[in-house]
């Protein structure tokens, strides 16, 4: 097991003394080592590219360019990106952190509690990882299978909050209007979007799309019956009764894969 | 016989009718009353939400705890800076209009704050003669333009940012005046900048609703060297001596 490599890192803020407050905080940590410093979104950008730390302190609001605009545009570079520690006053971009896959989110005033507990987290997940060559493989794979694998989950936004729906969940989506209905048993749950984007986003072996306006979980379906002009009636588990559509039909790559012919009980 | 009868059920049903309908005004006028306190409320809550400014305290709150560790005494006296603003933000809103001196200070106070955020990339300058202490201004106009050019013009680099605060009397008139160096607004567009809900259309409105749009004056641009500006005029009076 290689001796661990310090840790390096790099701290952005347009305030100097909310910098200095960083940088005594890192000075005992033994394990880790201060690469650069940044004052502004561009200088920050080229100081990661030019360091290549592993994990920067990142304020979000600085003039001109932004810390979620320096994630972006470090995401767009041919960089690794390096973990990504926000540290700022308000609270609302806590969310949005969220979504660019931040490490951690710290409110001004920084608590050196709170500071010292997100980078024993970091130790961890790096001991876990491994920090050699080995360990960056695995996280590049994982990285990958996170892209191309289709989500067990949905973010949902519903007004000020946001959960988890458990794609397993669902029965089946509805399309209305500019909305999405989701049906997971007896809830339903509305969403912005359309249909053909979220179908992107569900692993076609589980749901399929039956026509214009719904698709549905493979799981959740009872039966299927003929209908006329090559259609079938979809009977889901729930007794809702849907349609799939002979457009939809030809055009689902699944089911010639599926189709098979049962012997007529008749015969 | 019968037309006493009338008389009396006649004078009964309209007597029970006028009370009836003083009732129902005096109810009207109990629900009217309620819904405007509670919105009252609702106004003095934001009002002093927006006076609070939860942002600018854990920034200041956080620049305080990394300048103890340097210098105690700086940070001592950031804390009573902070403590002061909170005291004069608090006590200003109470009033429409406040003295100059009262409005300069709570300018310097948030200014000393900033410049301990900022360091040497901030810059201030004052120009506000003496005898205009006792003037009667709108309450905390000064301080939501220091704001602005502090969050929307900063320039990113080594460059510091000047603000400089004015004021003078131009016959029966007092100017205010706020102006920096920085970006400006964007294409010099005043009406842009208004639509941008900077709290610009708030101080706006409020000038016309103090004096209105024949007295109170508000002029937003940019300078000649590019950064913004922005001037109000209001008509020159002084505060009742107490």
């Amino acid at each position: 097991m290689n001796a661990a490599t310090p840790l390096r890192a790099l701290v952005v803020d347009d305030e100097a003394p909310a910098r200095r407050k960083v940088l005594r905080l890192l000075r005992d940590e033994s394990d880790l080592q201060v690469v650069g410093e940044a004052d502004g979104g561009e200088a920050a950008v080229a100081a990661i590219c030019k360091h290549q730390p592993d994990v920067v302190f990142l304020d979000v609001q600085m003039p001109a360019m932004d810390g979620f605009r320096v994630v972006e545009a470090l995401s767009a570079s041919k960089i690794p990106l390096p973990e990504i520690i926000f540290i700022t006053a308000h609270d609302k971009f806590a969310l949005r952190a969220f979504e660019v896959h931040a490490f951690d989110y710290l409110l001004k005033p920084v608590s050196e509690e709170r500071f010292r507990k997100s980078l024993e987290r970091m130790r961890e997940q790096r001991a876990q990882t491994g920090n050699g060559l080995e360990g960056r493989l695995k996280a590049m794979l994982a990285q990958i299978r996170l892209e191309t694998s289709f989500p067990d989950r949905l973010l949902i936004h519903e007004n000020d909050r946001a959960y988890f729906l458990a794609v397993r969940d669902i029965s089946w989506i509805e399309a209305e209007r500019n909305y999405l209905l989701i049906h997971c048993g007896r809830k339903t749950h509305t969403l912005r979007g359309t249909l053909d984007a979220l179908e992107e986003a569900l692993d076609p072996k589980l749901f399929v799309r039956l026509n214009r306006g719904s698709i549905a979980r493979l799981e959740a379906i009872r039966e299927l019956r003929p209908w006329f002009h090559g259609e079938y009636k979809v009977l889901l588990l729930d007794n809702t009764e849907l349609r799939w559509s002979r457009r939809y039909l030809k055009s689902c790559p699944q089911l010639r894969k599926m189709a098979f012919s049962a012997r007529s009980s008749r015969s | 016989m019968e037309f006493s009868n009338h008389l009396v059920v006649y004078t009964l049903v309209v007597g029970i009718y006028y009370y009836f309908r003083r009732f129902q005004a005096a109810q009207a006028q109990q629900l009217a009353v309620a819904e405007l306190q509670a919105r009252l409320a609702q106004a003095q809550l934001e009002n002093l939400r927006l006076q609070i400014q939860p942002h600018f305290l854990f920034n200041t709150l956080n620049t305080i705890s990394s300048v103890m560790y340097e210098d105690v005494k700086a940070a001592d006296e950031m804390i009573t800076q902070l403590s002061d603003l909170l005291r004069l933000t608090l006590r200003a809103s109470q009033s429409h209009e406040i003295r100059l001196a009262e409005e300069v200070e709570i300018a310097r106070l948030y200014l000393h704050l900033m410049q301990r955020r900022y360091e040497e990339k901030l810059r201030v300058r004052y120009s506000v003669a003496t005898d205009l202490a006792d003037s009667l201004v709108p309450q905390l106009v000064l301080q939501p333009l220091l704001e602005n050019s502090l969050r929307h013009g900063m320039k990113p680099g080594e460059a510091a940012m000047e603000l400089s605060v004015a004021a003078y009397r131009e016959n029966g008139s007092l100017i205010l005046r706020v102006s920096d160096n920085g970006c400006g607004f964007p294409n010099g567009d005043a009406a842009a900048a208004l639509g941008r809900g900077l709290g610009l259309v708030n101080i706006r409105n409020r000038l016309a609703q103090l004096y209105g749009n024949e007295q109170g004056l508000f002029l937003i641009g940019n300078a000649a060297d590019g950064g913004a500006e922005i001037t109000l005029r209001v008509p020159f009076r002084k505060a009742a001596a107490c």
